[in-house]
């Protein structure tokens, strides 16, 4: 039985909650300065007034949570789920006031989409947007794929004891140093060099492919933010299509890949262990899937004849499969091409990578590399069990960060995950069906939420039903954080409310 | 009586036989290019749209990108014809809207598999015009309140977060108190 929260409890969660949204308010002087730079004076008055609204959210959430109280597993799983809805509903404000969405529940939606690194977005008139809100939709995707809560962390929580259990909440459990203060720092530390890294080389390609000083290093940081964080937003409407330039593309996988590795590999490879690459579990898994998933769709492409010739086949199919195993959505076809011209099987090879996803303790979502890894040796270790004499004893081993031995518990959490991550896959596919979508559409769509993705077969629409908008957020938001925090909300606010029992 | 019928059936016939020049002259939108490629790959269409964003110059040849009411589309055009466009549509403007004659590809075996249209001749039909976008003057009145109300409630918070912590001092300090008799 789950022990009843106290009023205390509850004002803890604020309190934290409270943090997340003063952090992500202060993100608004990024977009303000660009506003201010590029003379969009309205937007300037609109992300200000926003900045006043949501600091004093933040502020206020705060005083009502003041109290000495250390954080427990409870408070961190609870705060983790619960900064995020608020959070979302705060930070649409610059959203609705800039007038690209139909309705308050769209601006969310994006919202969500942008944190969770998902990519769908229903915003209108993407191609006349200032700039200074593409810098917002940006700027949030690559938040969100560290981490509200690790930005929390880095900057605003001093607490030591309880800031695991926080960062544990947000979907992330890598330790890569033994304070995660320092673990926070590392995490940005990575990010940030590659920012510069990424958004120098797409400003290089952008001026050979023919952009503009200016727009091209806007595009090259914005397109960067997008993959490193595995987010696929882009600024034009066409997303990668826009550029018509295979190096572009070739400059984006690098990244987004990259995106999609665990940040203790990054760690591990910094520090010196390049073995690591070739030995770790999710890597290994990664390329064998990415490698078996991808001739799946190249024949499946090539049955139909979609491509006229082999490069123009393995450009288009690489491309699109490795952004959705990556859970990235960068899309060099139109969305309804995928459904009018890719076919089943290319379709069924992308619905698979999309929900396998990439690394534990990246800026991916999915089921992740690891549990495919661990259910894999998992199922070999049983097979060899039926082979044998039933007096053998097996040990099952794996890489990752060092040898270790496969536990019945590992597999067992694991496979819980893939299960509920299933779970809710049908649950949006059923929903995409009873919306009046044919089923493969329904299916592509919900993957593509389940597993953060962001590729569109053109089910999210301004148009759809808003009850399929609520579902696709419930996905992003409990995809994102791999239910266990979402469950711990659940449960904490079922039992807050619940009547005092004898 | 026969007479009209005649003169009726070679009205019909010449209209049909006029069908191809109409169906040439006439644009297609992006959604029809789209949602049935097969119909138009190879055929010289015409499209009309709002050039977005920038050129981008590749060699003696340009990339631009025209917006319809559904969706953009990428044409490939001497760069010489792309300086023609003078305005780009952007959040500051509304771009020149353009009709281009051209071939359309399904899959372009030169452009790695891009649905794009080869232009051969292009036609500015409006220029293009700044997009005002005016300040909000209730927002306006907001920003600086919304601001002050910010400032007001961080005072509170740190207010209230020292008094909150004196308090825990004082009541670890007796609980050590009662402790130690």
């Amino acid at each position: 039985m789950i022990v009843k929260p106290t009023i205390d409890d509850a004002k803890l969660i604020l309190s934290y909650t409270g943090k997340v949204v003063i952090g992500v308010s202060l993100l608004l002087l990024v977009p303000m300065a660009t506003a201010a730079a590029a003379a969009e004076w309205d937007a300037l008055v609109y992300f200000t007034l926003s900045l006043g609204l949501s600091l004093s959210s933040g502020f206020l959430l705060s005083i009502a949570g003041v109290t000495d109280r250390r954080p427990t597993w409870m408070h961190g799983m609870v705060t983790g789920a619960f900064s995020w809805i608020v959070v979302m509903a705060i930070a649409a404000l610059p959203y609705w006031f800039s007038g690209n969405y139909l309705s308050y529940l769209d601006a969310m939606f994006d919202i969500m989409s942008g944190f969770t690194t998902t990519g769908l977005v229903l915003i209108q008139d993407l191609d006349h947007v200032a700039v200074s809100l593409n810098m917002w939709r940006h700027l949030l995707t690559f938040v969100g794929g560290q981490g509200m809560i690790v930005l929390a962390l880095t900057f605003l929580v001093k607490d030591s004891g309880g800031g695991y259990k926080l960062y544990v909440g947000e979907g992330k459990d890598e330790r890569l140093f033994p304070s995660v203060f320092h673990t926070a720092k590392a995490i940005w530390k990575i990010s940030l060099i590659y920012l510069a890294v990424g958004t120098l080389a797409l400003w290089g390609a952008g001026l050979a492919i023919g952009l503009p000083l200016a727009p091209a290093f806007l595009h090259a940081l914005w397109i960067y933010m997008a993959a490193w964080s595995t987010g696929g937003f882009a600024p034009m409407s066409q997303n990668l299509l826009y550029y018509h330039s295979g190096l572009y593309e070739t400059i984006t996988v690098v990244f987004f890949i990259l995106g999609s590795f665990n940040f203790a590999l990054h760690h591990a490879v910094w520090s010196g262990d390049r073995k690591e690459v070739y030995r770790n579990i999710e890597t290994v898994s990664f390329a064998t899937t990415m490698s078996a998933l991808t001739l799946v769709t190249a024949w499946g492409l090539m049955k139909l004849h979609v491509y006229p010739d082999f490069m123009a086949l393995v450009r288009k199919a690489f491309y699109q499969l490795a952004s959705a195993h990556t859970t990235t959505g960068f899309m060099s076809v139109y969305p309804r091409q995928l459904a009018i011209e890719w076919g089943d099987l290319a379709l069924g090879a992308m619905i698979l990578a999309m929900l396998i996803g990439g690394s534990a303790c990246s800026t991916a979502g999915g089921f992740k590399g690891l549990r495919m890894g661990m259910l894999w040796k998992a199922i070999v270790q049983e097979t060899r069990k039926m082979l044998k004499p039933s007096s053998a004893v097996f040990s099952q081993r794996f890489h990752y960060h060092g040898e270790r031995s496969l536990t019945e518990a590992q597999v067992r959490s694991a496979a819980l995950i893939v299960l509920m991550y299933m779970a809710i896959f049908l649950f949006a596919t059923m929903a995409g069906t009873a919306a009046g979508y044919p089923f493969l559409d329904a299916a592509f769509e919900s993957a593509s939420v389940t597993g953060n993705v962001g590729f569109s077969i053109g089910v999210t629409q301004a148009g759809m039903p808003s009850f399929l908008k609520v579902v696709y957020i419930f996905n992003m938001w409990a995809g994102r954080l791999e239910f266990m925090a979402v469950l711990a909300f659940f449960a904490f606010v079922g039992s807050f409310f619940r009547r005092k029992t004898a | 009586m026969k007479r009209p019928w005649i003169a009726l059936l070679l009205i019909l016939a010449g209209a049909l036989a006029s069908l191809p020049a109409i169906a040439e002259t006439a644009s297609v939108g992006t959604k029809d290019l789209i949602e049935k490629p097969r119909d138009f790959d190879g055929k010289t269409i015409v499209f009309l749209g709002e050039a977005i964003g920038d050129a981008m110059r590749r060699g003696d040849h340009a990339w631009v990108n025209l917006l319809d009411a559904n969706a953009a589309m990428g044409i490939w055009l001497p760069a010489a014809d792309s300086d023609a466009i003078k305005d780009w549509g952007s959040y500051q403007a509304k771009g020149d809207v353009v009709r281009i004659r051209g071939v359309f590809h399904r899959a372009c075996p030169e452009h790695g598999g891009d649905m794009d249209i080869h232009a051969e001749s292009l036609e500015i039909i409006a220029r293009g015009k700044a997009s005002a976008h005016p300040v909000n003057q209730v927002r306006l009145v907001l920003m600086p309140l919304s601001l002050a109300l910010a400032s007001a409630l961080f005072l509170a918070w740190k207010r209230r977060e020292k008094s909150g912590k004196a308090a825990t001092e004082a009541w670890n300090h007796w609980e050590g108190r009662r402790e130690r008799r």
